[in-house]
């Protein structure tokens, strides 16, 4: 939950958008009025238009939207799943932070965090924790920012 | 100046796709959730409410 109270914005592709919005505005509680009230920033570039409460539709030079955005708000920008849309904001240098509950399990299959051709230099680590069942948490800063 | 910030459950191969459920990589589907904990819930490293989202098909 902190992770949404410390955040100004979501940010998310058209397929978790799409999730999203076909069950958050019918529920209530602190976590559907935080996911209901906050910004959120749809990358898409088939959407015409987005519905939920307070959602924007982001099209056109996503990167240069992106930088914009970063610019504009004072706290946290975060990204929910797409690993798409990560990797495009990885090839741009446009990931400060990755925070990553690391699970003691191989699956063999499926979307990767980081796709082929994706970088991320000089890599900060700034905390560890390890949970009671396996579980590492960690949270990577990039030193390397697009400006 | 805000940053962006990119929050994932992720298995140790590098994975991130249906960690709460769904059917998307059949059996595999579901991968966080013996995991999913008060522990994990409570802390500030999870979104909370995400596994329940995952559930759901994200």
């Amino acid at each position: 939950m902190a992770d949404l109270r410390e955040s100004d914005a979501l940010l998310m592709g058209r397929v978790t958008y799409g999730l999203h919005a076909a069950a958050w505005p019918s529920e209530t509680g602190e976590f559907a009025d935080l996911m209901n009230g906050l910004p959120k920033y749809v990358v898409s570039s088939t959407l015409e238009n987005v519905e939920w409460n307070n959602s924007w539709l982001i099209n056109g030079n996503i990167p240069e939207e992106i930088k914009k955005l970063r610019q504009e708000v004072p706290r946290t920008i975060l990204i929910d799943g797409g690993s798409d849309l990560v990797n495009l904001l990885l090839r741009h240098d446009l990931i400060d932070e990755c925070r990553l509950l690391v699970h003691p399990v191989v699956v063999g299959q499926g979307k990767r965090l980081f796709q082929e051709g994706s970088q991320m230099e000089r890599l900060k680590l700034v905390e560890a924790k390890l949970f009671s069942t396996g579980v590492v948490a960690l949270i990577y800063q990039s030193n390397k920012i697009a400006e | 100046m805000g940053k962006v910030v990119v929050s994932e459950f992720i298995t140790l191969d590098g994975v991130i796709e249906a960690p709460g459920g769904g059917d998307s990589l059949g059996e595999a589907s579901g991968w966080s959730m013996p995991y999913f904990n008060d522990e994990t819930q409570s802390s500030k490293w999870l979104i909370c409410g995400k596994a329940t989202l995952c559930s759901w098909g994200a």
